[in-house]
């Protein structure tokens, strides 16, 4: 079967966004995008760890016995989460330290358990490593956007960058999490909702454009 | 008899192992390969202080290897301190020197903790005064964005009086107070104090 790349690039980033549409990983999600750069911080933590842990388990999809495939696949994130810690702590660890104990709970991200079990384990390799990077990338973005909206209200800053001395607290606080998480699921509904229904309406003009072009009489119970 | 490689059993122990055992070699390598030393660890600390590297002479280290320096200094009613270093100022005519401590301060939110570095300056004629406070870490609190700049800004003068985050009306020490997160403030200040109480020999 051939494999659509460009769908699973959508999915990942747009229709399947494991954070505002599948809500999943809503715990970082909620604590850590207190700042845009925390959010790009672990974004990409857990887009590397999904990537390699998608490739390895597509490797093995044929060897792990499917009694123990999910032991295994946690064996397996748990190995990357870990090289993902030293690699903080060695050479970025400001954002090792902002990160702190989100950072070894990857392992039970239920998005990169979800990849392994539904995608990963019945997928080729490169189908694989690019579902890890776009999904990854999609968690990265949603993060990302969240932390600045919180930062920009929280602290009147961007990137760590004072914008003005305007603060509004409740954004910096868990329930202005919960606020803004809310908000940006509502935005992406409408937004996507309106790209799909505008779609229909696309597909739906198509339709009735070749109904008239080529007078089709459809199957209308016969009052056709 | 069974062909052994033939039992589910069997395989599943295998597979398992065999990815534990290659997970675990590969995490040793890297870890050697990754490993950062607690002296390293004091580097980027007083790197974050001063923007550069610095030389400093430990008087206190409890993760240091010199048995004498291991012991932190606590007390029980605000805090600890887990490190000092005196950083010579070499290209200094005045004979200053700056002492850096890692602090902890108790008693923030949920009795939760927040640690500390902050930098005394010290001269040998003037009473030694707090020059710079970084965050290090914090347990358990969960408005630390609240304390800003401003607010450590607000320790950055003589050591003579302890702080207070609360107003319990305390004339003999100094009101630093954050609106909205005083539990953690009050940790903060906690950190502070057992810098000025070891500054002040109490």
């Amino acid at each position: 079967m051939k494999t659509d790349y460009k769908k699973i690039a959508v999915d990942g980033l747009i229709t399947s966004n494991p954070t505002f549409k599948l809500v999943l990983g809503t715990c970082p999600t909620l604590a850590l995008t207190t700042m845009a750069m925390n959010g790009i911080g672990m974004g990409l933590a857990v887009t590397f760890v999904l990537i390699f842990s998608n490739i390895l388990i597509s490797l093995l999809r044929k060897v792990i016995p499917n009694q123990v495939r999910i032991p295994a696949f946690v064996l397996i994130i748990a190995t990357f989460v870990t090289i993902v810690r030293l690699l903080l702590d060695y050479a970025m660890p400001d954002l090792y330290d902002s990160l702190g104990l989100y950072l070894p709970l990857i392992v039970v991200n239920c998005i990169i358990l979800a990849r392994a079990e539904s995608f990963a384990s019945k997928h080729n390799v490169l189908a694989s490593a690019c579902d890890g990077l776009f999904t990854g990338l999609g968690f990265t973005v949603a993060l990302t956007l969240m932390g600045a909206f919180r930062e920009i209200l929280g602290s009147g800053a961007i990137f760590g960058v004072k914008l003005w001395d305007f603060q509004i607290a409740f954004f910096s606080s868990s329930s202005g999490a919960f606020f803004t998480y809310a908000i940006f699921i509502a935005m992406f509904s409408l937004i996507s909702g309106a790209v799909i229904d505008a779609k229909k309406r696309k597909a739906y003009g198509k339709i009735n454009e070749l109904k008239q072009e080529n007078a089709v009489v459809f199957d209308n119970g016969g009052n056709e | 008899m069974n062909n052994p490689f033939k039992l589910v059993w069997l395989k599943c122990i295998i597979v398992l192992l065999l990815i534990a055992g290659i997970s675990g070699g590969l995490l040793a390598i890297l870890n050697d390969v990754f490993y950062v030393s607690p002296e390293e660890r004091t580097h980027r600390a007083i790197q974050k202080i001063y923007g550069e590297k610095k030389e400093y002479s430990v008087i206190i280290d409890v993760d240091g290897t010199d048995e004498d320096k291991k012991q932190p200094v606590i007390y029980e009613d605000m805090g600890r301190i887990d490190k000092i270093y005196y950083v010579d100022k070499t290209d200094d005519a005045d004979k200053n020197f700056d002492m850096l401590f890692k602090t902890t301060g108790y008693f923030g939110y949920k009795n939760g903790t927040i640690t500390l570095w902050v930098k005394v300056v010290c001269s040998e004629n003037e009473q030694p005064t707090i020059d710079k406070i970084i965050l290090e870490s914090f347990d358990k609190q969960t408005l630390m964005s609240k304390l800003g700049n401003s607010f450590y800004e607000g320790f950055y003068d003589v050591t003579d009086n302890y702080y207070q985050a609360k107003d319990k009306k305390d004339e003999e020490k100094t009101y630093n107070p954050v609106s909205g997160a005083t539990y953690s403030a009050t940790a903060a200040c906690n950190a502070v104090n057992c810098v000025i109480k070891f500054v002040k020999g109490e």
